[in-house]
């Protein structure tokens, strides 16, 4: 009886399905294409496609999940410029106008040969411990009080890299207290209107790209921290970017106003005036459905990186996406495997490489891609570093064959490891217990599926989730045992990542073992002249933990940016420089007449 | 009546004073801290220096040191103290957070009401019949479908099929009446239907206990202008029970509205507490715990009162 | 050494008469009974029907619908569904029922020593509980969970002992309510001994709102695993509980799989409904007050359910 009952249910809701999906067909559809015909297009300079012509005006909603900004100070912590990045800026900015076949930009890898400058017009290191920056003219604050459209200059630069380094005035406050963002500084001085030096005490590689864009640079106004002390209230953020913040509904949304004054023009198209848009409201929304739905619905108009945790992570999500609502434009990028787990290699049963190698042969890769994600997912292994950043990184094919192998779904031969290991079935089937510590906002289905396959060849896998707060005391003090959450194929900054994750003198020692040759070859790669032999250097690292499992690959899935399709300009960007989302928007254009059109 | 009041008001000190012990340390045992969190959003490719922060954010003292200047501060400048994360003023912040919350659970209540007490009463004078059944199921069923379900149904489901979705901004009461009564609607139904099942089934049993009473009994036999008189009656008595009941469901409520703030996107305390909890950012979390329990055991002590004042029979024991 | 026994065989006719009553009075309450009935003989047996092995990975079949191979679909990995809602029951009755005996215990053990002994014990133990019930629920949990991690023993205490703490309030009345009643005046006043009193008096007494109050706890409790996980602090992902298919991958392929979500939420609540409803029914059986002026006993406690 209650099963019928059901039947009925179903049917009657399977009717308002197909209801609803003749309702629901675009109202665009036929007509689109045909006015397209007379609308004035323009070539993208960086991807060589004709575009609807940039037009001013109109509102841009997007939604933003995740870690919201407690405040809007990025002195004390860099996620604060998901709310600030558009007001404040900094010293250097990625080019925007660049090829796209060249820089993609569908990664977070911000190599320093793509910055351009922005607030500083040029810089010069004449010597190993000098930084020079020469302050562009004629770039003023915001017309906001106190500041009142007063130009930019040196002085400013000096003040907030004191305040940054904790000289000068700020030597008692002491500097920010995010050690490794902070670059070495002896001294800043403002030698005119428009020159800082800077003075390092030792010679730096990664001094300059730290000055120009870590996410503790932006520039903010000295008068309103000298008279409030910081500028944590967001009525008091000035800066000299293309939008003033001028509403912060706690909890709820922010709302941006365009800067009149602007002094950048479009990098794409010089002549147009930056932004385009004259209000951009965000809204915070922490559960995906609900911003999906904002998105169906056209009460978003933009969802992504660029705007904060907001990319759609499952296939099944994507296809669900592209049938109900085709318009959606989306725009998929690649930035790392959080599917990769790192090993603790320091005790039994991991000790032993055969234990590890076992372990990765079990899963099978392309198996997983075809079905889960559809083939649509960078499967094959990667080392550390991903395919994104190319010169560092090596191509499963270019792997020595005996490495191959070890990546290979193989599980009879990963059972006949186990063994030779000294770990045999017992009589209940299992060979050994451990653990997986799995990160509570990476996604849960490969860990899920990955410990079926461990199931397999008798190896029984307890998955243990951790949030945020709980994993980074667990990963400092190691009170973690089995297996742990790691990304693996990034696409970031080499040389700095890889040392994080291997050299003896990080702070974080996952693995639980240490190899002083490896220090040595990346205390080279670090002092060396020769770009090619730093790569080289580092490529080998890589390897070497590859042959050697130090961490269990598993597919990088892509993640996917949506935005309406009135939302002109955007290629998957996912920022300018460490921190610079929001200022992407900046460079974006609504066709209006699309928009209307759509019935929007 | 006057030393039972003054009784009933010197006991709530002692139970505040374990509630602030209780809402202060719980969040100190959770592992991990702000400082963890911090580090965790710079994404392993960086580290904060813990001595500074702790230093700068007093979690270098003793957790007693701690809890006492806490203490302190509310009681001497009424001061919830200040966020770990973002530095700002707690009590602030529950201020401006706390209409959300309060318009959510008083018309959760309101349409809790409406459909537990009229199905309550009618189940009870019908009682085993279809009406009685069919009532009570859908209010029961109110019950047992898990919120969360139904909120993201809600969300998804129109959403696909007819283009349609609830309001993504918060609109308040004082831009657009209309458009805020509507942003709340749905997430009231959910939570109210919630509600409902508890309520109705109280008032159904009281119903049935003084539809028992002898002299109600012949007053029902003697037909409808009776009757009328004693459902009015009855439903008198039934009310007491039921605000009692209402009191006691003010922490089920505060729970659920956690959920159902998060899904519609009100940026009520619910949802402040568990960005809060996540973030280990302790003088906001025992802040809203303490706004909350206060509130609670204020509300209790005022129906307990009214409770006395109505009913002279029934102290506090 | 106790009661003496009064004859088994009116004891039985007892619950037979019982048993007529519900069938004929209250065939909504017996059809959830045997929904009840059912529920549990699927959770002892899950093992003998259950189609597939809860954990089996059949990953080229996943999210797929009903079919005669997998009668209510496949859920990410290419689990059988029903198989896994099977032994979701289990996991479900399990909690749902350890958690309301730990309840049971909890209640009687504060409220009943807290209620019979008086004075300032009495008072003392009262003000932690009114804190305690001061506390939101939800976050409470919430908070606890992530201090003593996640586990089903843990979900047991946690949900056990919270709920019994906020149960004690209604035994502590009705054991107030039984102390100042005439025949337990009278049985002191004889000087009966304290356990006697309990055993032969108090117990039998208060043994109805028990009953009654922590069936229809049982539901609750599922409820609450349920929403717990949604908040991401309920099972481990190894045990296959309702709430946790639900909020988790129910949640995620809502829009692609929705039989993902329908079939775990329909469990739940058809679940919850019956264990509900079937207490009402009791209740209605039992209740004193219910059967034409029978007596007052333990009218308060049953307000504060």
């Amino acid at each position: 009886m209650r099963y019928i009952t059901l039947r009925t249910c179903l049917a009657v809701l399977c009717g308002l399905v197909l209801i609803a999906t003749g309702l629901g067909a675009s109202p665009a559809g036929e007509e689109a294409p045909a006015a397209a015909m007379e609308k004035e297009m323009v070539l993208d300079p960086a991807t060589g496609e004709m575009v609807s012509a940039p037009e001013y005006g109109g509102t841009l909603v997007y939604a933003t999940g995740g870690a919201a900004p407690a405040n809007a100070d990025t002195h004390f912590l860099h996620v604060q410029a998901m709310v600030t990045g558009a007001t404040t800026e900094k010293l250097g900015i990625m080019d925007w106008a660049i090829d796209r076949n060249e820089f993609s930009f569908r990664n977070t890898y911000i190599p320093l040969s793509v910055y351009r400058p922005h607030l500083a017009e040029s810089w010069d290191t004449p010597d190993p411990l000098t930084i020079i920056f020469n302050i562009r003219e004629g770039v003023n604050w915001h017309d906001k009080p106190p500041m009142n459209g007063r130009e930019f200059t040196a002085d400013d630069v000096v003040f907030n890299f004191h305040r940054l380094l904790g000289l000068g005035e700020f030597a008692e406050a002491g500097p920010s207290p995010f050690t490794y963002q902070r670059p070495l500084g002896e001294s800043v001085t403002a030698t005119d209107r428009y020159t800082v030096v800077v003075k390092l005490p030792e010679p730096s590689g990664v001094a300059l790209g730290q000055y120009l864009g870590i996410g503790l640079t932006y520039m903010n106004a000295p008068e309103v921290i000298r008279e409030h002390g910081d500028v944590k209230d967001w009525r008091n953020l000035v800066g000299t970017g293309p939008y003033l913040l001028t509403d912060w509904t706690d909890g709820s949304s922010f709302t941006f106003q365009k800067n009149p004054d602007y002094w950048k023009d479009d990098e794409k198209y010089p002549g147009n005036r930056l932004p385009y848009i004259d209000e951009i409201q965000g809204l915070i929304i922490l559960e995906e459905a609900t911003y999906l739905a904002g998105l169906r619905t056209g009460k978003i108009d933009f969802l992504g990186f660029p705007v904060g945790v907001s990319d759609i992570t499952s296939v099944e999500v994507l296809e669900s996406l592209q049938k109900s609502n085709p318009e959606i434009v989306l725009q998929a990028w690649w930035d790392r495997s959080e599917n990769s787990y790192a090993i603790d290699a320091s005790k039994p049963p991991f000790d032993d490489v055969r234990v590890r190698r076992a372990m990765q042969m079990a899963i099978d890769l392309e198996g997983i891609d075809r079905s889960v994600y559809k083939g649509t997912s960078a499967w094959q292994p990667q080392g550390i570093i991903g395919e994104g950043v190319s010169a560092y990184f090596t191509p499963f094919d270019e792997w020595p064959e005996e490495v191959k192998k070890g990546y290979r779904y193989d599980p009879a031969a990963a059972e006949a490891l186990l063994d030779e290991a000294g770990y045999p079935r017992g009589a209940d089937g299992t060979r050994f217990k451990t653990v997986l510590n799995h990160l509570y906002r990476f996604p849960l289905g490969f860990s899920e599926l990955a410990a079926t396959y461990w199931a397999d060849i008798g190896v029984d896998v307890e998955i243990n989730v951790l949030d945020e707060a709980g994993a980074s005391p667990a990963r400092r003090d190691r009170t973690w045992e089995g297996l742990i959450y790691h990304t693996m194929g990034n696409n970031t900054e080499p040389l700095g990542f890889v040392r994080q994750m291997v050299h003896s003198s990080s702070h974080e020692d996952l693995h639980g073992i240490r190899y002083p040759e490896l220090d040595a070859l990346l205390d080279a790669a670090a002092a060396t002249d020769s770009e090619e032999e730093r790569q080289r250097l580092v490529k080998e690292v890589d390897l070497y933990t590859m042959e050697n499992h130090w961490w269990i690959w598993g597919p990088k899935a892509g993640k996917y940016m949506s935005h309406q399709p009135w939302v002109v300009g955007f290629n998957g960007e996912t920022w300018l420089g460490f921190m610079d989302r929001l200022t992407i928007l900046a460079r974006l254009w609504i066709d209006s007449e699309l928009k209307a059109e759509m019935g929007y | 009546m006057k030393a039972h009041v003054i009784r009933r008001l010197l006991l709530v000190i002692p139970t505040l004073f374990i509630l602030s012990i209780l809402v202060f340390l719980s969040v100190r045992f959770i592992p991990g801290d702000v400082i963890d969190v911090m580090q965790g959003r710079l994404g392993g490719m960086g580290q904060v220096d813990r001595e500074a922060l702790e230093r700068m954010l007093g979690l270098d003292q003793p957790v007693y040191v701690q809890y006492g200047r806490w203490l302190g501060d509310i009681l001497l400048h009424g001061s919830l103290g200040r966020s770990l994360m973002g530095d700002w003023s707690v009590e602030e912040k529950i201020l401006a957070r706390l209409p959300v919350t309060v318009e959510l659970g008083v018309l959760s209540i309101v349409i809790g009401l409406l459909i537990a007490l009229p199905v309550g009463i009618y189940s009870a004078i019908r009682q085993d019949t279809a009406v009685d059944y069919a009532g009570r199921s859908i209010a029961i069923l109110g019950l047992a479908t898990p919120n969360f379900w139904l909120a993201l149904m809600v969300m998804i489901y129109p959403a696909i099929w007819w283009g349609w979705s609830p309001p993504m901004r918060l609109i308040t009461f004082g831009e657009d009446p209309l458009g805020n009564l509507g942003m709340f609607l749905i997430p009231s139904l959910i939570l109210g239907t919630y509600l409902a099942a508890a309520t109705m089934r109280m008032t159904r049993t009281m119903m049935l206990e003084v539809l028992r009473q002898d002299y109600i009994r012949t007053a029902w036999s003697k037909g409808l202008k009776e009757r009328v008189v004693v459902v009015r009656h009855a439903v008198k008595n039934v009310l007491i029970p039921v605000v009692t009941l209402i009191g006691l469901q003010l922490p089920i409520l505060v729970g659920g509205a956690v959920i159902i703030e998060n899904i519609f996107n009100l940026p009520g305390l619910g949802r402040l507490m568990l960005v809060a909890l996540n973030d280990r950012d302790f003088p906001v979390v025992a802040g809203i715990n303490l706004v909350f329990g206060t509130a609670v055991m204020g509300i209790n002590l005022v129906i307990d009162l009214v409770y006395a004042v109505l009913d002279p029979r029934i102290r506090y024991q | 050494m106790g009661q003496p026994v009064v004859g088994q065989g009116s004891q039985r006719s007892g619950r037979t008469r019982f048993l007529t009553r519900l069938v004929r009075e209250k065939p909504l309450g017996t059809a959830s009974g045997i929904a009840v009935v059912i529920l549990i003989l699927v959770a002892v047996f899950a093992d003998v029907i259950a189609p597939y092995p809860y954990g089996e990975r059949h990953l080229p079949d996943r999210l797929q619908g009903s079919s005669a191979q997998y009668l209510l679909g496949t859920d990410h990995l290419g689990r059988d569904l029903l198989s896994r809602i099977i032994h979701g029951a289990r996991v479900s009755l399990t909690v749902g029922l350890a958690a309301t005996t730990l309840n049971v215990l909890v209640a009687v053990l504060i409220g009943g020593t807290s209620g019979f002994l008086g004075g300032k014990l009495d008072l003392v133990v009262q003000r932690f509980v009114d804190a305690w019930m001061a506390f939101p629920g939800l976050l409470l949990l919430l908070t606890i969970i992530a201090i003593v991690g996640q586990g089903l023993v843990q979900l047991i205490a946690v949900l056990g002992i919270s709920g019994g703490i906020v149960g004690s309030r209604v035994l502590r009345s009705a054991v107030i309510g039984v102390k100042e009643n005439d025949y337990f005046q009278s049985a002191v006043a004889i000087g009966a001994s304290q356990w006697k009193i309990i055993v032969r008096h108090v117990l039998p007494n208060i043994a109805a709102p028990i009953i009654v109050v922590f069936s229809i706890n049982v539901g609750g409790v599922i409820i609450s695993e349920a929403a717990l996980s949604f908040l991401g602090f309920g099972l481990p992902i190894e045990i296959p509980s309702w709430g946790g298919m639900l909020s988790r991958e129910g949640r995620q392929y809502m829009e692609a799989a929705p039989h993902l979500a329908l079939w775990p939420g329909l469990a739940l609540t058809v679940t919850v409904y019956s264990l509900n409803m079937l207490g009402d029914a009791v209740r209605d059986l039992l209740d004193p007050r219910l059967i034409g002026g029978a007596g007052r006993l333990g009218a308060q406690d049953t307000r504060s359910v």
